[in-house]
C-alpha cells in the first residue's frame, strides 16, 4: 500500500509541478506578446472580453470608448481623435456586451483612466440579457494588477489557450470576418469593405429581442456616475441599416429611444441618435454594423452632432 | 454520481483511503462500508429511489433463504415467481407503463378506437435494468441450486449496491461476485495499479472518444433532413464509435474502481469492432448482458436443442427482448430483431463458433479474409445502430433511405478529421492490445518508466483537453 500511494502521489505531484511551470511560463509572457497568437487570460467566457482587458491594461488615455461590438466596429478612431483631438485614445469595447457590463467596466476604467470623455456607442441589441459569465473583481484585478500569479493559476486553462491558438491567429490577423480582433492602434476594429457578408446576420430584424429592463437602471447609473465624476459622456445610438427600415419593430424601437434620451439628457449627458438619418447597405456589413466606410461615415456625422452639442451648451473639452 | 464528474474524482480517494484505512481490520466493516458509500453513491443522484434498491435486495435476500428451506417445488416455484414479479414489476412499471399505454392507444386507433392513454409522469431511475437482473440472477440460481444462498446481509445487500457496478453494469452473477464479499481482500499493488490503468482508459474512452462522436452524432442525427447521404453513413459510423467508447468506457472505469477494492468484475467487452462474424460480435459485446440472456432466456426456453422451429423463435425472443430491454421505444425491438435477422444463418448451418479464437493472434495486420470478414461486421452492426439511436421508427427509415439515395456518393457536408485522427490512433492502440482485457494493460510490455509515464501523462492531457461537454452516459437511460 505505502508503494502504491507513494508512486500515485509523485504522479499526481509531477504533474502539479507540470501544470504550475506551464502557468508560470504564461504569466511571464502575457505581457510581453512573445508569443502572438496565445489567447489573453480566461476571465470571462468571451474572448474579445477577455483579449480587450490584457490590451486596456496596458495602456492609460483620458478619452475613452467603452461598449459592445458597436463601439468596437462601428466608431472609427481616427475621426474621433481628428475631430476631438484627445491628448490620448482607446477604444475598449469588445463584444457581446450588454449596458450592464457597460457601466461596470466604466466604473472601473474609469477609476483607472480618470478620463474626461467616455463614448458609448449602442444600439437596441445591447439591452438584452447578459450572456458574459465574469467575475468583476477578478477583471478589476487583472487590469490593476495583472502579474499576479496566483491570478494564473486561477484562471489558467491550458485547453483554452491551445484550442484558441489558430483561432486566434485567424482573428487577428483579418478584419474580414464578425470576430475579428485586429485592432487599429487605439483598439478599434473596423471590418474591410470587401467584406463576407453572412447572410442571416444581414437580414436579422432582431424580431424575437428581449429586452432586459434593468438596462435601463445601469444606463441611469452609468449617467450619474459620469455626472458625478465630471466625465462627458457621449451616448450615441448607432442604426439599422436601410434596407430593414421597414421591417423593423419601429414602436419598441420608438420607445426605446425616447426611453434612453430621456435618462440621458435629464442627467446632463450627450445622446445623439444615429436612426435620426438613414443609413445606405453599401455602408454595412450586417444589420447593425458598419464596414471601414459606414464607420468613417457615422463616426464623423456622430462627432459633428457632437460638436454642434457642445456649441450649443458653449463649452469644450480642454485636453 | 457520474464516472466523469468531480463529485466522483473527490468520492473515490475518499472511499479507497476509509476502506484500506480504517476498515481494513474487519471484513464485515469493510462491507458495510461498501453499502453505505454504494448507497451514497446512488442517492446522490436521487436518494428516493434508494427504496428501490433496498426493497429488491430485501426480496431476493428473503426469497433466497425461503428457497433453501423449502423442499417443495411447487413452493419453491412461488418463492421464484415473487422475486420475479418484484423485479420485473419495478422494471415494468417505471420503464415500460408510458410505452406500453401509448402502444395500446396507437393500436386502438388504428381500428379507428382513438382512446386517450393514462400516462405518468414518472422518472426512470437510474441502473434499474442492472439490478433488477442482478438480482434475479440470484434468485434463479438459488432456486436452481447452482449456488447457495447466503444469510450474510450485509455480504447480500454490498452484493446488490456495489457502485462500481451499480449503474449500468457489468451485471455480475452471484457465483462470481458474492463469494468476494467473504473472502478476506489484500490490498495487491500490481492489481490497483492495472485498475487505475483501466479507470484511465475508461476515461480515455468515455471522454475523447465517446463525448466527441457524439457532438457529430447528434448534429447529423438531429438534423436529420438537411445532411447528404454519405454524411449519414459518417454519422452511422460516428455512434458505433460514440457507444462502443461511452459503454465500454464505463465499463473499464467499473472493473478498474473494483479492483481498486480487491474486487474482480467480469469482462463486459472484449475489442467486439474486431470480430469476424456477428457471433463473435455478440460474445465481445456487452457479454454480461448476452450471457445473462443466453443462461437466463435462450436455455431455459430450450436454446438450440429443441428442433430448427424453437431456436429460431427462441433467437428471435433473445434478441428482441433484449433490445426493449434497453429502451420503451419499438426502435430498439427493431435493432434487436435486425440482429436476430444477422445471426440467424450462422447458426442454421452451424457456423457461430467459427471464430472462438483471437483475430489474427501473434500477427500485425489481418489476413484479407480476416479484413473482409471485420469490415462486413462492423457494417452490419452499424447499420443496426442506426435504429439503436433513431427518434423513432420512422426517423430510422428515414434515415437509412438518405443513405441509399444518390447523394451517398456526395462529398460528406461534415468531416471532422480531428475525431477520425482520433478514432484511427484508438483504433490502432485497440488492435495492437487485442490479447489483453483492455487496451492500456501495458504491465507486460517492457517499456522505459518515462515512456509509461508519458503515455499516463498524454491520455490524462487528452481527458482534460477533450473534456469539455460533459455528456451522460448512454446506458444510464437504460
Amino acid at each position: 500500500m505505502a508503494k502504491f500511494l507513494k508512486n500515485i502521489s509523485a504522479f499526481m505531484l509531477i504533474g502539479v509541478f507540470l501544470f504550475i511551470i506551464i502557468t508560470f511560463l504564461y504569466s511571464k509572457y502575457d505581457d510581453t506578446y512573445t508569443f502572438k497568437y496565445l489567447a489573453a487570460p480566461n476571465i470571462s467566457n468571451n474572448l474579445s472580453f477577455n483579449d480587450k482587458l490584457r490590451f486596456a491594461s496596458q495602456k492609460e488615455s483620458e478619452c475613452l470608448s467603452i461598449g459592445s461590438s458597436i463601439t468596437l466596429n462601428n466608431l472609427h478612431s481616427q475621426t474621433v481623435i481628428d475631430r476631438l483631438q484627445p491628448r490620448s485614445y482607446l477604444n475598449l469595447a469588445s463584444w457581446g456586451l450588454t449596458t450592464k457590463i457597460t457601466f461596470i467596466l466604466f466604473k472601473i476604467y474609469s477609476e483607472m483612466h480618470n478620463p474626461k470623455t467616455v463614448i458609448v456607442m449602442s444600439n437596441i441589441v445591447d439591452y438584452q440579457t447578459s450572456m458574459l459569465d465574469f467575475n468583476s473583481s477578478d477583471t478589476e484585478n487583472y487590469l490593476k494588477n495583472k502579474n499576479s500569479f496566483l491570478f494564473h493559476i486561477k484562471h489558467f486553462e491550458l485547453k483554452y489557450y491551445l484550442k484558441n491558438f489558430a483561432f486566434y491567429e485567424k482573428v487577428k490577423n483579418t478584419r474580414k470576418v464578425y470576430s475579428s480582433l485586429d485592432y487599429d492602434d487605439y483598439g478599434g476594429v473596423n471590418f474591410d469593405n470587401e467584406f463576407q457578408i453572412n447572410e442571416k446576420r444581414w437580414n436579422n430584424l432582431f424580431s424575437h429581442i428581449e429586452i432586459d429592463t434593468l438596462n435601463y437602471i445601469y444606463l441611469d447609473s452609468l449617467c450619474r456616475y459620469a455626472k458625478n465624476h465630471d466625465i462627458e459622456l457621449i451616448y450615441l445610438q448607432s442604426p439599422f441599416r436601410k434596407g430593414l427600415l421597414d421591417s423593423i419593430n419601429s414602436p419598441l424601437l420608438e420607445k426605446h429611444t425616447k426611453l434612453i434620451d430621456t435618462i440621458i439628457t435629464k442627467n446632463n449627458q450627450i445622446f445623439i441618435d444615429g436612426n435620426k438619418q438613414v443609413w445606405n447597405d453599401t455602408l454595412f456589413t450586417d444589420a447593425i454594423h458598419f464596414n471601414l466606410s459606414g464607420a468613417k461615415k457615422f463616426t464623423e456625422f456622430c462627432m459633428n452632432e457632437l460638436l454642434l452639442n457642445r456649441q450649443n451648451k458653449k463649452y469644450n473639452i480642454d485636453y | 454520481m457520474l464516472f466523469n464528474s468531480i463529485d466522483f474524482a473527490f468520492f473515490l480517494p475518499i472511499v479507497f483511503l476509509l476502506y484500506w484505512f480504517v476498515a481494513n481490520k474487519n471484513l464485515k466493516f469493510q462491507n458495510v462500508l461498501l453499502v453505505v458509500v454504494s448507497y451514497f453513491f446512488y442517492g446522490w443522484w436521487d436518494w428516493r429511489f434508494l427504496s428501490l434498491i433496498i426493497f429488491s435486495s430485501f426480496v431476493d435476500y428473503f426469497v433466497g433463504i425461503r428457497l433453501s428451506k423449502q423442499s417443495i417445488q411447487k413452493k419453491r416455484k412461488y418463492l421464484l415467481l415473487i422475486s420475479i414479479f418484484v423485479n420485473i414489476g419495478f422494471l415494468g412499471f417505471f420503464k415500460y407503463f408510458n410505452f406500453f399505454a401509448d402502444s395500446f392507444a396507437d393500436a386502438f386507433s388504428l381500428f379507428g378506437q382513438p382512446i386517450d392513454p393514462t400516462r405518468l409522469n414518472i422518472v426512470l431511475p437510474v441502473g434499474i435494468s442492472f439490478y433488477t437482473f442482478q438480482t434475479l440472477s440470484y434468485s434463479i440460481d438459488v432456486f436452481k441450486k447452482k449456488i447457495k444462498p447466503t444469510k450474510d446481509f450485509v455480504a447480500f445487500f454490498a452484493y446488490v449496491s456495489f457502485f462500481p457496478q451499480l449503474v449500468a453494469g457489468p451485471i455480475e452473477r452471484a457465483s462470481n461476485l458474492l463469494p468476494q464479499f467473504f473472502q478476506k481482500r489484500t490490498f495487491s499493488y500490481n492489481k490497483a495499479i492495472d485498475g487505475i490503468r483501466q479507470i484511465l482508459w475508461g476515461l480515455f474512452k468515455k471522454i475523447v472518444i465517446a463525448d466527441n462522436c457524439a457532438e457529430y452524432t447528434n448534429l447529423i442525427f438531429n438534423n436529420y433532413t438537411e445532411y447528404s447521404g454519405s454524411t449519414f453513413v459518417l454519422g452511422a459510423v460516428f455512434f458505433a464509435f460514440q457507444i462502443y467508447g461511452d459503454f465500454s468506457g464505463y465499463s473499464d472505469i467499473a472493473i478498474g474502481t473494483a479492483r481498486l477494492f480487491g474486487f474482480n468484475l467480469m469482462q463486459n467487452f472484449a475489442f467486439p469492432y474486431f470480430s469476424r462474424d456477428i457471433a463473435e460480435f455478440w460474445r465481445r459485446w456487452h457479454i454480461s448482458l448476452s450471457t445473462w440472456f443466453r443462461d437466463y432466456v435462450y436455455i431455459p426456453l430450450g436454446g438450440n436443442r429443441s428442433g430448427t422451429w424453437t431456436m429460431i423463435r427462441n433467437i428471435f425472443i433473445i434478441f428482441t427482448v433484449s433490445g426493449f430491454w434497453h429502451g420503451a421505444n419499438w426502435t430498439f425491438v427493431i435493432w434487436g430483431a435486425l440482429n436476430a435477422i444477422y445471426i440467424l444463418p450462422l447458426m442454421l448451418l452451424n457456423k457461430n463458433r467459427l471464430n472462438l479464437n483471437i483475430v489474427a493472434k501473434g500477427k500485425l495486420l489481418p489476413s484479407i479474409k480476416e479484413f473482409s470478414s471485420i469490415i462486413l461486421t462492423f457494417t452490419l452492426i452499424t447499420f443496426s445502430w442506426i435504429f439503436f439511436r433513431a427518434e423513432n421508427v420512422s426517423t430510422g427509415i428515414y434515415y437509412i433511405s438518405k443513405i441509399f439515395s444518390d447523394s451517398l456518393f456526395n462529398y460528406p457536408e461534415l468531416i471532422p478529421k480531428k475525431i477520425i485522427l482520433l478514432i484511427l490512433i484508438f483504433l490502432i492502440v485497440e488492435w495492437l492490445q487485442r490479447d489483453k482485457k483492455f487496451a492500456l494493460q501495458i504491465d507486460s510490455i517492457k517499456i522505459p518508466k518515462i515512456v509509461r509515464r508519458s503515455i499516463y501523462y498524454s491520455l490524462i492531457f487528452l481527458i482534460f483537453y477533450f473534456g469539455e461537454t460533459k455528456q451522460e452516459f448512454i446506458y444510464f437511460q437504460f
